[in-house]
């Protein structure tokens, strides 16, 4: 699509935002690793709360509903989280991609025609799956064991489908209809209201 | 004849394809080298206009249905946007929401950078702006530190920098303060009348542009051209247009007696001092801060009574602390003194809870979206209703709260998001929301601020109303010396960092 | 003496060769490689740049607790009965090791990237070295110094839901909503101020900042693979 710098600093306003969630959500994810800890789960700490880091990718598709804005908005948002303090660099911008890219897969399958519950839910599972597989890779979650690895999985496409569908989904809706969406394929759909 | 820095003809343009048009039809010309003020009130798409007359419109949005807008001659359509700013540049109501760059010297060399200026002459040229608008001082600071009207005179800079023979003002004072206004007033005069410059601007008042305008548009629903006038006496004889249209011209409000009673009912405060620079919140206990010196704080040992079941208005310069006086009220900043709450017996502000607090305070933001706490009209009041009437079965609470909303004519958009009412709306429904609650205290920061006269009277009819009729308590910060004469009954100023009761 | 040889290093070069580093890293996959990156890193840091010490410290903390806990929580495991062993393959202090480091070494190259490279600086690199098109560019850097104009009306927002006595919960999406409100709301606006001061996404445009590539970026880029290769060689 051509992108347009209204739609740009929409998603980058939005991905500071979201950057803002990640700083408190950092802290959610130590204590739950804490909390995992004696168990020996800490590895399921922050999988619970993963889906949050792939919103921006689904949010910003839900809306504006064209090719290639998924990864476009996920790597905008990883971008921002790094300038603002994120902890893992250039390596951001990879795992944005990689994200982003696998969020995209979603709404490729449905041929970018219908963005509903389904498509977000079918999205959310392949960025979870698909960032799985990255980081399979990069965390060396080859250690644990296969039981493990699946448990992971498992926490990892719940979060993925409560957040990066649900949440972003609701979200949206909520500001389609609060008519601030009406340049955009989502608020177009929201009915008007005559001023006074 | 020289050809006209604007012109534009049947110009109808719509944000949606099936979607009513803001303006229709509309004709104007902008002759060169003078300042025209375009008057409307609010929604009758002046500021569209404006972003149209600039090409910023439709290219950010919309459709332009039909009609061409020439600048200097040339479709706007085919000048590049790095070239139309050379010819016609905009400055925005909200200063926060105009620079891309942290520092104003920064934001200088992108403008220069967009204009492609070579890199060698670029901190030449940003210095030659900065001096010719006096702004050398403000170039390395953090643009977010500074004050509305320092950002606007920033906003010229770049302007200067542009070198745009055509500059366009959006409302671009709704947000100042009067001081700031009459500083950045003499600036543009010179700008237009010493340097040539175009002057289009935007406004929903006439007040300051008294003898610094050269021709005044009215402009009503749709973009119509109402009528236009050169002199004060064609302004004179325009007043009943202003009138129907509800714009405010000068002496438009009436004068209300103030409170004479002698009730001491009400809030105290006594010897209040509080410093510029809050104590930092600590972790584990109280923070131990010492009473500051009188440089260092923004209230110093002041004294005032704010009677119960008035509304009493705080005026003052812009950066004096009336917003700090609110948070203070809401236990959000610390104070040395005493806040005292003498009813039937007395309290002290610093024993109550922030929680207790809130059951009797509340605040009216001066931006509205940043307090609807649900997704509906109706339910914003119920919530506070809910609060207020915990044990009442929700279909009572549901025609008592559409009672409420009927009372500002809100009624009708129960079933829509807050958000999609206009400004004036929100400002209603947030005043609202605060009283569903039963709260007894209301704090208003700039109720009026970037409202037109029309709304600005909605919204003061309202909370005079509810102070009559309910006992409410209001204190309201505002810079606008009318409103506050013409519904305060006590008005306090702020100066020398105490507070004076204005007598009549 | 610290030279600022880290601080001055091709923004865009230094992320590829940060990127390539993590990826070998992985390839690699010993508890000894990532404790060699973790010391280069601080090496770096401490003697190759300016940065602040204290700002550097406070960083690790954080990371030092998390990777305590996934290393404690792994070598739990490896030391309970063999029923709970089942969670883990291969369960034993190397393993354990392995993965609270992974957490340091990767946290540690992005430290030595974030606390040596200013963001308008690498924004301009990449623009420069991969060709960014400036309203991507602009447009995040628009976007981040919008960052204290969002947290005051952020402050304000939690404000008004804590004296309309809501709870705003552990992750504040009530408060998110109101601010992404705002937030799209000034997109359009911002873009138009923009626009209107002549800024064209596409078009062309002159630049007060260079940042060309230079032979000293190539050596310390070249030397920085080098030295992980011995990494990798020596400890795998």
């Amino acid at each position: 699509m051509k992108w347009k710098l209204k739609d740009i600093l929409m998603i980058a306003i939005c991905g500071v935002l979201f950057a803002f969630v990640f700083m408190a959500a950092n802290y959610i994810g130590v204590a739950l690793t804490a909390a995992l800890t004696p168990f020996g789960y800490a590895p399921l700490g922050y999988q619970l709360i993963y889906g949050l880091w792939f919103m921006a990718a689904t949010f910003a598709a839900y809306i504006i509903q064209k090719k290639g804005v998924g990864t476009v908005a996920e790597m905008l948002a990883a971008s921002i989280e790094m300038m603002m303090g994120g902890m893992f660099g250039p390596m951001t911008l990879v795992n944005g991609f990689i994200q982003g890219f696998g969020a995209e897969l979603g709404f490729i399958a449905t041929g970018y025609k219908k963005f509903n519950s389904a498509t977000m839910i079918l999205s959310s599972v392949t960025c979870a799956l698909v960032s799985y597989v990255s980081e399979y890779f990069f965390y060396g979650y080859s250690a644990y064991s296969f039981q493990m690895n699946v448990i992971m999985i498992i926490c990892r496409v719940i979060s993925s489908i409560i957040f990066t569908a649900f949440v972003a989904k609701i979200i949206a809706d909520g500001l389609a209809k609060a008519g601030v969406l009406r340049g955009y394929a989502l608020g177009m759909k929201a009915a008007g209201i005559d001023e006074e | 004849m020289t050809v006209p820095a604007i012109s534009c003809n049947n110009v109808t343009f719509s944000y949606f394809e099936e979607g009513k048009d803001v303006l229709k039809n509309t004709a104007l010309e902008i002759p060169q080298g003078r300042i025209t003020v375009l008057m409307g009130s609010s929604g009758c798409g002046k500021s569209t206009l404006a972003a149209v007359l600039c090409g910023l419109l439709p290219d950010n949005g919309g459709i332009l249905k039909s009609g061409d807008i020439l600048l200097y001659g040339r479709s706007v359509k085919e000048i590049p946007v790095s070239e139309r700013a050379r010819s016609i540049s905009m400055m925005f109501q909200n200063p926060d929401l105009q620079f891309c760059m942290p520092t104003l010297r920064e934001e200088l060399i992108f403008c220069a950078e967009n204009i492609s200026i070579s890199p060698d002459e670029m901190d030449y040229e940003a210095e030659r702006a900065a001096s010719q608008l006096g702004t050398t001082h403000l170039l390395d600071r953090p643009l977010h530190t500074l004050s509305g009207g320092e950002k606007q005179r920033a906003v010229l800079t770049c302007i200067a920098l542009l070198n745009s023979k055509c500059i366009v003002l959006d409302e671009s004072f709704a947000n100042l303060d009067p001081a700031s206004v009459s500083e950045l007033l003499p600036v543009l005069s010179d700008l237009c009348h010493k340097d040539g410059k175009t002057i289009l601007a935007i406004d929903h008042m006439s007040d300051h542009w008294k003898g610094i305008a050269d021709r005044y548009v009215l402009i009503g629903e749709g973009g119509t051209i109402l009528c236009e006038a050169e002199t004060q006496e064609e302004l004179e004889a325009a007043k009943p247009i202003f009138t129907e249209e509800g714009i405010a011209y000068p002496g438009i409000w009436e004068k209300k007696t103030l409170a004479t009673e002698s009730s001491t009912e009400g809030l105290h405060f006594c010897q209040l001092t509080i410093p510029q620079v809050p104590a930092k919140k600590k972790l584990f206990g109280k923070a131990t801060s010492v009473k500051p010196e009188y440089d260092a704080s923004l209230y110093y040992e002041a004294d005032a009574h704010i009677p119960d079941g008035k509304i009493t208005a705080i005026m003052g310069p812009s950066g004096c602390g009336k917003t700090s006086l609110m948070m203070t009220l809401l236990k959000q900043r610390d104070y040395f003194g005493n806040i005292e709450i003498r009813e039937d017996e007395i309290r002290e502000l610093r024993d109550i809870k922030a929680k207790d607090c809130f059951k009797e305070v509340g605040i009216a933001f001066q931006n509205p979206s940043n307090q609807f706490v649900t997704q509906n009209v109706l339910s914003e009041v119920l919530d506070g209703l809910k609060r207020r009437y915990p044990s009442e079965p929700e279909e009572v609470l549901k025609e008592k709260g559409l009672a409420l909303l009927d009372t500002c004519g809100l009624r009708k958009y129960h079933k829509y998001s807050p958000y999609m009412l206009s400004q004036g709306q929100q400002r209603r429904l947030a005043v609202l929301a605060v009283i569903a609650a039963g709260q007894k205290l209301l704090l208003l920061d700039e109720p009026t601020y970037g409202q037109d006269y029309k709304s600005a009277r909605a919204l003061m009819d309202l909370i005079a109303g509810l102070v009559k009729n309910e006992g409410l308590t209001v204190i309201m910060s505002t810079h606008d010396a009318g409103l506050a004469g013409a519904y305060a009954d006590v008005i306090l100023h702020v100066k020398d960092k105490k507070f004076t009761k204005e007598v009549r | 003496m610290r030279r600022p040889l880290y601080d001055n290093f091709n923004p865009a070069v230094k992320a590829v060769t940060i990127i390539i580093c993590c990826i070998m890293m992985a390839i690699g996959g010993t508890w000894q490689i990532n404790c060699a990156v973790i010391v280069s890193c601080l090496l770096c840091l401490t003697l190759l740049s300016r940065c602040s010490i204290k700002v550097m410290i406070g960083l690790y903390m954080p990371l030092l607790f998390l990777g305590g806990l996934i290393f404690i929580s792994n070598l739990a495991s490896a030391d309970l009965d063999a029923a709970s062993k089942t969670a883990y393959e291969i369960a034993s202090f190397d393993t354990a090791l392995l993965l609270g480091t992974r957490i340091l070494s990767y946290a540690s190259m992005g430290i030595l990237f974030g606390l040596t490279t200013k963001n308008k600086i690498f924004v301009m690199s990449t623009m420069h070295q991969f060709h960014l098109k400036p309203k991507f560019a602009y447009g995040i850097l628009a976007a981040l110094h919008l960052v204290p104009t969002l947290s005051r009306e952020w402050d304000e927002v939690n404000l008004a839901y804590a004296v309309r006595g809501k709870r705003t919960g552990v992750i504040p999406f009530g408060p998110l909503f109101n601010t992404l409100v705002n937030g799209i709301r000034w997109s359009e606006n911002v873009a138009m101020a923009m626009e209107s001061k002549g800024f064209d996404g596409d078009g062309p445009r002159t630049y007060s900042i260079e940042t060309p590539v230079r032979t000293s970026d190539i050596v310390l880029a070249v030397a920085s693979l080098v030295l992980m290769t011995a990494f990798i060689i020596i400890f795998k």
